[in-house]
């Protein structure tokens, strides 16, 4: 009973808020200097997006901080318990109470999108139409049975999981999925330049060719780590072999790896993650206009047509800056062009279902306030026109 | 008290579970079937790698379709069966044809590019590869190939039977014309393919060079291409695609750190770099690589060296322009453009490129030809930083010299 009650104090004291207000501060703080380094994804992920933040001594990876996200748990559940615990739900604290609810309101929605906010790309050629996005951070590994003529099953594997080294086994393979390596950034060169190469993991297609090095991660906003996984397939009668996939054969170009199994036809290839939708965009025009004489940038602007089934088929929308189209959940931004290709446009697009909460908590914010302020108000205005009440009745 | 005091605790439980839950999930699903993507140039020899034609981007929003050299210029010609149907060609292509037969549709894509593209083993190889065929040996090319000539043309046919039952087959043809190689490969399920045999081998006699065109079948470049390499951000040379291999280092928009190409063998050249000049970690294909600081960032240097001329000064010129907005030069216009050193015995051709507006990156470079091989001294970054940096950067090439 003492332990809950100490428990309970140690949750809704105040010097707790300050507490972990100060390593909020401390961490916003070494996550702008990191960021020189890591880049802002990297930051993210390191700083803000985990419980704790690890440094590496040799292989070992210690926790040294709490993360944003146990910094802001914490503090959400202290102002939850704060709020049940102190405050009592009266009308002369409405506005008290509805900027606290804001408050825990921005808190929660800043957790919800940093679990659930998905982003990707969309490069769209003029007249192109696409009805999936790629991510330009994460990998899967695409293991697809192409037999229907009409479609193809896909099995996308997250390369967490490859990194990780996790057998995988899905209903709809005949066969487990064995991680033997991954490197999380990678070159790839012909066998035959490097004589004395170590003999390859792969069996397998393309992998008995290559060799993959790997290479130190990268941060750079403008840059992308290029991953290659070993992998085995294993199915009742013993091993299929060993393949090798490198994103850096799908971004270039190279068919998907073929094979047969189970009297059906199967291809496979590590690629950016995708995020496909019930519904296509095709590219009209996309116009990249400059300022005349110079090389900068005036407008972007891409007009798109959405093909889907429902009743918006055909509807057209125009995409430029701070014009984004939001459409059946996801926001598509315009976000950049191609330097290759006049024709060629970059969306963004991102999947947050909590993007309004922010919206709502400020304004929730702002009311409690003016509605505080004004309950003041009358207050005071209340007692001075008593007070002046009793000076005349008192002359 | 108790009650608020578990009421307590579970908010906290809850929040650092939901916080610490989102493990990745296998994700299975079904979409319309999405034809392959054609290589980048159709392949190297020795092996299915695509050769290092463009860079891989990202943030310049790259994916799956990076840029591609293709074969510019007028078009063979041809006539198709009635009974293709004729699809959009896509952006490496100059055209597909879907071929119906029993149980689905074949897919005959028709590709160019510049060159040789790796030659006829390689891309032979390559396709075998793609349908689980193991390499041939070059001894047996001539028994797997067939040759034959066609309105002024030479082509070479292949026909490669699946690895196992069921799996697929190609048919392709290997057509070299004004100065490039033109691709035409039907791919589908084995009997299919073999049913379109008799109208793809009708379809290939079609092929002609376009009316008017006094160029018929020119032999192939025997060289490697100079200025196929279209990639903003190649580090490497040019061209070199008859021998190029893959692989990039982090790339990015127009920014990746190497293609693998052949490298240099031999001893390697020398120099001494300015003590500021931060060593990076060079990724396999680069012989060196730093970071060189200045106003507001970093420049990056590079150096590399590739057998050959690979492709010659006008076309590694001529990229560095392209990476830095500026039209291509003649070949007139070359010398011009170029300031030849002389130090330790060794000709350094440089050159400082930069866009006429004084915006954007600026690049100092040198062309070393050294023991059969030629070497890259590539200073790349934001234009002030690089003139800057220029004169130090020339002391460095100064300090270059055979061991």
């Amino acid at each position: 009973m003492a332990f809950l009650k100490g428990f309970r104090d140690f949750l809704v004291s105040l010097k707790l808020t300050v507490v972990l207000l100060v390593l909020s501060i401390i961490l916003v703080f070494a996550a702008t200097l990191d960021q020189v380094q890591l880049g802002v994804w990297g930051v993210q992920e390191k700083y803000f997006h985990s419980l704790f933040v690890f440094a590496r001594f040799g292989e070992m990876a210690i926790p040294v901080f709490p993360g944003g996200y146990l910094i802001g748990g914490v503090l959400l559940a202290n102002l939850l318990s704060a709020h049940l615990s102190r405050l009592r739900p009266t009308w002369r604290k409405a506005g008290i109470w509805l900027v606290h609810s804001g408050l825990i309101l921005l808190l929660v929605g800043e957790l919800l999108s940093g679990i659930v906010q998905q982003e990707f790309q969309m490069r769209l050629e003029e007249g192109e139409t696409k009805n999936f996005a790629e991510s330009d951070r994460l990998n899967e590994l695409a293991i697809i049975d192409t037999t229907d003529p009409k479609t193809d099953l896909v099995v996308a594997i997250p390369e967490k999981l490859l990194a990780e080294g996790r057998p995988v086994q899905s209903p709809v393979l005949p066969f487990r999925v064995i991680p033997k390596a991954y490197y999380p950034n990678s070159d790839l060169q012909r066998r035959a330049q490097v004589p004395g190469a170590p003999p390859s993991p792969a069996t397998q297609g393309y992998g008995t060719e290559l060799i993959a090095t790997p290479l130190a991660l990268t941060y750079k906003e403008n840059e992308r780590n290029l991953p290659t996984a070993f992998f085995e397939l294993i199915g009742p009668e013993g091993s299929l072999g060993t393949w090798m996939a490198a994103d850096l054969l799908t971004l270039q170009g190279m068919p998907p790896q073929r094979f047969e199994y189970g009297g059906r036809s199967w291809k496979l290839a590590l690629r950016p993650a995708r995020d496909y939708q019930p519904y296509s965009l095709t590219l009209l025009k996309f116009s990249h206009d400059i300022y005349p004489g110079t090389d900068i940038p005036k407008n972007f602007s891409s007009r798109v047509r959405i093909t889907a089934p429902g009743v918006d088929s055909g509807r057209e929308a125009l995409i430029y800056m701070n014009n984004p189209l939001r459409y059946q959940g996801l926001t598509f931004y315009q976000a950049s062009f191609d330097p290759n290709d006049d024709h060629a446009t970059v969306l963004q697009v991102v999947r947050n279902p909590s993007w309004l909460i922010p919206y709502i908590s400020c304004g929730t914010i702002a009311f409690g306030l003016v509605l505080q302020f004004l309950l003041h108000l009358a207050r005071f205005a209340t007692r001075r026109n008593a007070k002046a009440a009793q000076a005349t009745a008192a002359a | 008290m108790v009650t608020r005091a578990f009421a307590s605790g579970l908010v906290l439980v809850t929040t650092l579970w939901v916080a610490g839950c989102g493990d990745p999930k296998v994700a299975v699903y079904r979409v319309p079937k999405e034809a392959d993507p054609v290589p980048q140039t159709p392949g190297p020899p020795n092996g299915e790698m695509p050769a290092a034609s463009g860079p891989v981007s990202a943030g310049g929003g790259g994916m799956a379709g990076t840029p591609v050299a293709t074969a510019s210029g007028p078009s063979l010609a041809w006539t198709a069966p009635s009974t293709w149907i004729s699809k959009p060609p896509g952006a490496m292509r100059k055209a597909t044809y879907g071929v119906p037969g029993a149980g689905g549709e074949g897919d005959l894509s028709i590709t160019a590019f510049p060159g040789e593209s790796g030659g006829e083993l390689a891309n032979i190889n390559r396709w075998r590869g793609q349908i689980m065929l193991p390499p041939l040996p070059a001894a047996d090319l001539p028994s797997a190939t067939t040759h034959f000539d066609s309105n002024g043309l030479s082509l070479t046919f292949v026909d490669l039977a699946p690895a196992s039952a069921g799996g697929q087959r190609i048919l392709g043809a290997i057509v070299p014309w004004n100065g490039s190689s033109w691709f035409f490969k039907l791919t589908g399920p084995d009997a299919l393919v073999v049913a379109a045999k008799p109208d793809f081998t009708q379809f290939l006699k079609t092929i002609r060079p376009p009316e008017g065109d006094a160029a018929a079948a020119e032999p192939p470049a025997g060289s490697p291409i100079s200025g196929a390499a279209t990639g903003s951000g190649m580090a490497g040379p040019a061209a070199g695609a008859a021998a190029v291999g893959a692989g990039a280092a982090a790339t990015g928009g127009g920014s990746m750190a190497s293609m693998a190409v052949p490298t240099a063998g031999g001893p390697p050249l020398e120099w001494t770099a300015p003590s500021d000049w931060r060593q990076q970690t060079a990724s396999v294909m680069r012989k060196g690589s730093y970071a060189v600081p200045g106003a507001g960032g970093e420049a990056d240097l590079s150096i590399t060296a590739f057998s050959g001329e690979v492709g010659g000064e006008l076309a590694n010129v001529n990229r560095w322009r392209g990476q830095v907005g500026l039209a291509p030069l003649a070949e007139s216009e070359l010398a011009s453009t170029i300031t030849r050193l002389n130090s330790h015995g060794l000709t350094l051709s440089v050159v400082d490129l930069a866009s006429g507006t004084g915006l954007g990156d600026r690049i100092v470079a040198a062309i070393v030809p050294y023991n059969g091989a030629t070497w890259f001294f590539k200073l790349t970054g934001p234009n002030a930083l690089v003139s800057a940096a220029k004169p130090k950067f020339l002391e460095f090439l100064g300090t270059v010299h055979a061991p």
